[in-house]
């Protein structure tokens, strides 16, 4: 089983600053497009970000740098607009390393991208469980 | 009658974003690479583009050149939608002939839509 299959209840708590951060990113997005357009966006992000994962792992193989720049960047943005810090950090140093055509360095920022992902992923789930009335106190 | 913003932008969580952010007030028209986009703002000019830089194929200032180039399209605001928060990217925006930027991600929604009323308003006293 990959990390990104892994059961949320597998996931190890992190610490509560990454989560606030989250947490405000998130009240963000639904202050501006409301609950369903939040909903939409999040869903996107579950979506998008293992493809977006799976496609970096390709560009890597195949030695593409600038397919794996672009895709990073991409991710970047995305992780960004949820708060996921550790996530934009290590999507920066892929662009870095993918920028400089040092593929071999990608491979892990890459596999700890994943791991950070699961953990995103399970505060999202989390909080797109919870009964609604609940989500507007935060 | 509300503006019309065109958004040309690959990513589609970045259009859902914009959504969220503008379509209380603007109405949207979406396309997803520059091709597209040049075919459909030539057909029906909208009155401000958000054109994102790192599009795929044709890239963002390609489609501005593209833009500038077009007597029809020539005097339209077009803001550039960037990832890069490098110091001076504003000023290489603006070299290109991009008439604002914003960098992404987007914090601040009512910056984007104040920046945009600002461009309609210059827009209109040209």
């Amino acid at each position: 089983m990959s990390a990104l299959d892994a059961p949320v209840e597998f996931v190890v708590a992190r610490e509560p600053e990454a989560e606030q951060l989250q947490r405000a990113a998130r009240a963000r997005l639904r202050r501006w497009g409301g609950e369903e357009r939040f909903r939409e966006i999040s869903a996107l992000f579950l979506v998008e970000t293992p493809r977006r994962l799976r496609a970096a792992r390709t560009c890597i193989r195949r030695d593409d740098a600038d397919g794996l720049r672009r895709l990073a960047l991409s991710l970047r943005g995305a992780c960004a607009r949820m708060g996921a810090a550790r996530m934009v950090e290590l999507c920066e140093a892929i662009e870095q390393a993918a920028a400089g055509s040092q593929l071999a360095d990608a491979g892990p920022l890459l596999d700890a991208l994943r791991g950070e992902y699961v953990t995103v992923r399970a505060s999202m789930e989390r909080e797109l469980s919870a009964p609604e009335e609940t989500l507007c106190d935060r | 009658m509300r503006p019309v913003i065109a958004v040309v932008e690959d990513n589609a969580d970045n259009r859902l974003l914009l959504q969220a952010i503008l379509d209380h007030r603007f109405d949207l028209r979406e396309y997803e690479n520059g091709a597209e986009a040049l075919d459909g703002l030539r057909r029906a000019p909208p009155d401000l583009v958000l054109l994102d830089m790192s599009l795929p194929g044709m890239d963002g200032l390609e489609v501005l050149r593209r833009l500038r180039a077009d007597p029809a399209l020539s005097g339209l605001p077009v803001v550039a939608l960037t990832a890069n928060a490098m110091r001076g990217e504003r000023e290489r925006c603006l070299a290109a002939g991009f008439d604002e930027y914003v960098t992404k991600p987007i914090v601040d929604s009512r910056a984007l839509v104040h920046l945009i009323d600002r461009c309609l308003a210059a827009r209109s006293r040209r």
